[in-house]
């Protein structure tokens, strides 16, 4: 025998019925959480927008003052050049001083050098000279006048020498 | 070893010895003489310093020698006792520490004096007269000559000189002078 019409109805009622009791709570719940984060991600989504804004405010700033940068910029760099070529010259000048320096004391030390050399060979040359000239003219009288002197001096000369008695 | 100090042992004992028998001069003129020959004859040496010659003959040698040489008993008893402990290396020495402790005993004082020329027999004597007046000791004179000196004396009294020499003089100018540079 057929199911009449209205107790299909019936019975799709209260099956919906009770599908409706037995979960409302959890739909309610992912409701709700659904909502929250629909709600955060609109927050999110503002607070970007404020960033790219003041961002591009920024943007638009520097680029309105671009020309002043441009001349900053080049201005820093000239004094940087300025600081650096002041700094080789003063590094250049200090290396000539120095190698100034270096070449005087060279020059002094090869100066007394020489002077010391010549002067030896003066002194030595003067000697030299003079032995010549004692071998040619000494006699036999200056032989006795000089070993006479020598005994005259002989007992002072000993005495200095502090030899025990 | 050390020889120095061995020899000045020897050399002590030596005096003495020649200080008892009053025998100093010519034990010590005696040894000088042994050491003479010792250091000229290389086949002496290799006689009395060679350890696988027996100890009679090598005794036999010396007494040869000392008898040529004209040694009296103590200079051989001493070169015996020297042979005998293998002692004999160190006579160079020990002659040189014994003229050296042998003019202080007899209070001789040795100098070389050179000239530059000869000079006369009494200039000699006037000087060892004046090192005698002033240093109380008998000077024993050993007499050079050497034309490099140019002119004056030169004498050496141990390890001190008295230059009065031109060559000297010389020298001294001329340090003088590089002083003064």
């Amino acid at each position: 025998m057929p199911v009449p019409v209205a107790a299909l109805a019936l019975n799709s009622v209260l099956l919906l019925g009770g599908l409706y009791l037995l979960s409302r709570r959890r739909i309610a719940a992912a409701l709700v959480e659904r909502k929250a984060t629909i709600l955060r991600d609109m927050e999110e989504a503002a607070n970007m927008r404020r960033y790219a804004e003041s961002r591009l405010e920024e943007y638009e700033t520097k680029l309105f003052r671009l020309d002043e940068e441009v001349e900053r910029v080049r201005h820093e760099m000239r004094e940087a050049a300025e600081i650096e070529r002041a700094q080789i010259l003063r590094e250049a000048e200090e290396r000539r001083d120095r190698m100034h320096r270096d070449a005087l004391l060279l020059i002094e030390q090869e100066l007394r050098a020489a002077r010391e050399a010549l002067y030896r060979e003066a002194a030595r040359g003067a000697v030299q000279s003079a032995e010549a000239l004692l071998l040619k003219q000494m006699t036999i009288a200056d032989q006795q006048r000089l070993s006479r002197d020598f005994l005259a001096a002989l007992g002072p000369a000993i005495q200095s020498l502090e030899i025990a008695p | 070893l050390n020889w120095s100090a061995i020899a000045e042992r020897y050399a002590r004992a030596i005096v003495d010895l020649g200080v008892e028998e009053n025998q100093l001069g010519p034990l010590t003129e005696q040894l000088g003489r042994f050491y003479e020959c010792y250091a000229q004859s290389a086949e002496l040496r290799e006689v009395l310093d060679n350890p696988s010659i027996v100890e009679p003959s090598r005794e036999a040698v010396l007494r040869e020698v000392a008898s040529r040489l004209g040694l009296g008993k103590t200079a051989l008893n001493a070169l015996r006792l020297l042979a005998a402990r293998r002692r004999l290396r160190a006579l160079p020495e020990i002659a040189r520490q014994l003229g050296v402790l042998s003019d202080e005993r007899a209070r001789v004082l040795r100098a070389r004096i050179t000239t530059c020329v000869s000079l006369s027999e009494d200039y000699y004597q006037r000087v060892a007269l004046e090192m005698e007046r002033v240093t109380g000791r008998k000077v024993v004179l050993e007499r050079r000559q050497d034309a490099s000196l140019i002119g004056g004396v030169l004498i050496q009294l141990g390890d001190h000189t008295i230059d009065g020499s031109i060559r000297g003089r010389l020298s001294e100018i001329e340090r003088r002078l590089l002083q003064a540079s």
